[in-house]
């Protein structure tokens, strides 16, 4: 199991997908809509603590 | 920061520049499988079918981004039903499949290359149906790179769908475990092939569902995508909801609470 934050995963794997793509692929994915952000995995975990976190209210993602 | 650690982060698109993200948590849900001995042959595909695939791939691609996603899984491999041109190369697919069984078959067994082996998985797929294809896709299905288990499962699940007696006698247990993976396409496309091979409602096979994943599919059933359809459909199996009232509680986000809630009441 990956040991890193949610929030540092989720920006190394778009920005990481970014530096493999071509420069209009890049400006796809920083105009990508994300409809939803869901977990699972959570059971003993306070998963509305993570689901409260700031990033989710994000309609767009990166700004 | 949340100081969580995650055990996956999957970035799916039903299409049209849209994107769904799942993260994996790691808490008590999470339960590891083990996964096949990595492969470390040199076989490899002929250039004919990797240039096949890529067709196939890249015309599915254009049919998901136009958001032409209908499936005729009706021969046991997946066609498209309303993409004319991506239908064409997957029947092309087929053939080609057809013929070259056994060097496919080498591959997805012995190579030591991820890529090559994600090919054969899917190409192994598009082949006539016997009970060595079910046999490897099933090995497959536990194979230690993720891309791989993903297709090998996939083509299973197309496979149940298409036959009654090909889904009898898929095992599920393999399938049961994929459910509790800290891996998205894991937990997706282990529901597939469970929504299938449940149809009869196997006192066995559902006993063990609730004994074992029940947590999993409860969490999978609150996902507000259509991804949310396949846990719920076993969740409501487990309950006891009759099937047809089942298939639009399941398909509907208002009334999936219907379905957890009968979950709870029969425990």
């Amino acid at each position: 199991m990956r040991n890193c934050l949610i929030l540092i995963s989720l920006l190394l794997l778009l920005t990481a997908a970014g530096q493999t793509e071509s420069t209009a692929a890049q400006a796809e994915l920083r105009s990508a809509r994300i409809r939803f952000i869901d977990f699972y995995g959570y059971a003993g975990l306070d998963v509305d603590k993570v689901r409260a976190a700031r990033f989710m209210k994000a309609r767009r993602f990166p700004h | 920061m949340l100081g969580c650690s995650t055990t996956d982060v999957a970035m799916v698109s039903p299409g049209e520049d849209v994107w769904l993200i799942y993260i994996g948590l790691a808490g008590n849900s999470i339960k590891s499988f083990s996964y096949n001995p990595a492969p470390k042959g040199t076989a490899r595909l002929p250039a004919t079918a990797l240039e096949i695939y890529r067709q196939v791939d890249a015309a599915f691609l254009s049919a998901m981004q136009r958001g032409v996603a209908g499936e005729d899984d009706s021969r046991g491999y997946s066609l498209s039903s309303d993409d004319p041109a991506l239908r064409a190369k997957q029947l092309a697919m087929h053939e080609y499949a057809a013929q070259h069984e056994d060097v496919i078959r080498a591959v997805l067994r012995l190579s030591a290359d991820n890529e090559q082996r994600q090919i054969a998985a899917e190409l192994l797929g598009y082949t006539n149906q016997s009970k060595q294809q079910i046999t490897d896709l099933v090995w497959a299905s536990h194979d230690p790179d993720e891309g791989v288990r993903n297709n090998a499962t996939r083509a299973l699940g197309v496979l149940a769908r298409s036959n009654p007696k090909v889904a009898a006698g898929i095992p599920a247990a393999g399938f049961i475990e994929m459910l509790n993976s800290g891996k998205w396409t894991d937990r997706n496309k282990g529901c597939f092939v469970l929504v299938e091979i449940s149809k009869w409602r196997s006192p066995k096979l559902l006993d063990a569902l609730r004994a074992r994943t029940l947590q999993s599919l409860l969490e999978m059933a609150h996902w507000r995508s259509d991804h949310a359809y396949t846990p719920r459909v076993l969740l409501g199996r487990i309950a006891g909801i009759e099937e047809t009232r089942l298939q639009k509680l399941a398909g509907n986000n208002d009334q999936a609470d219907v379905i957890i809630k009968a979950v709870h009441q029969k425990r």
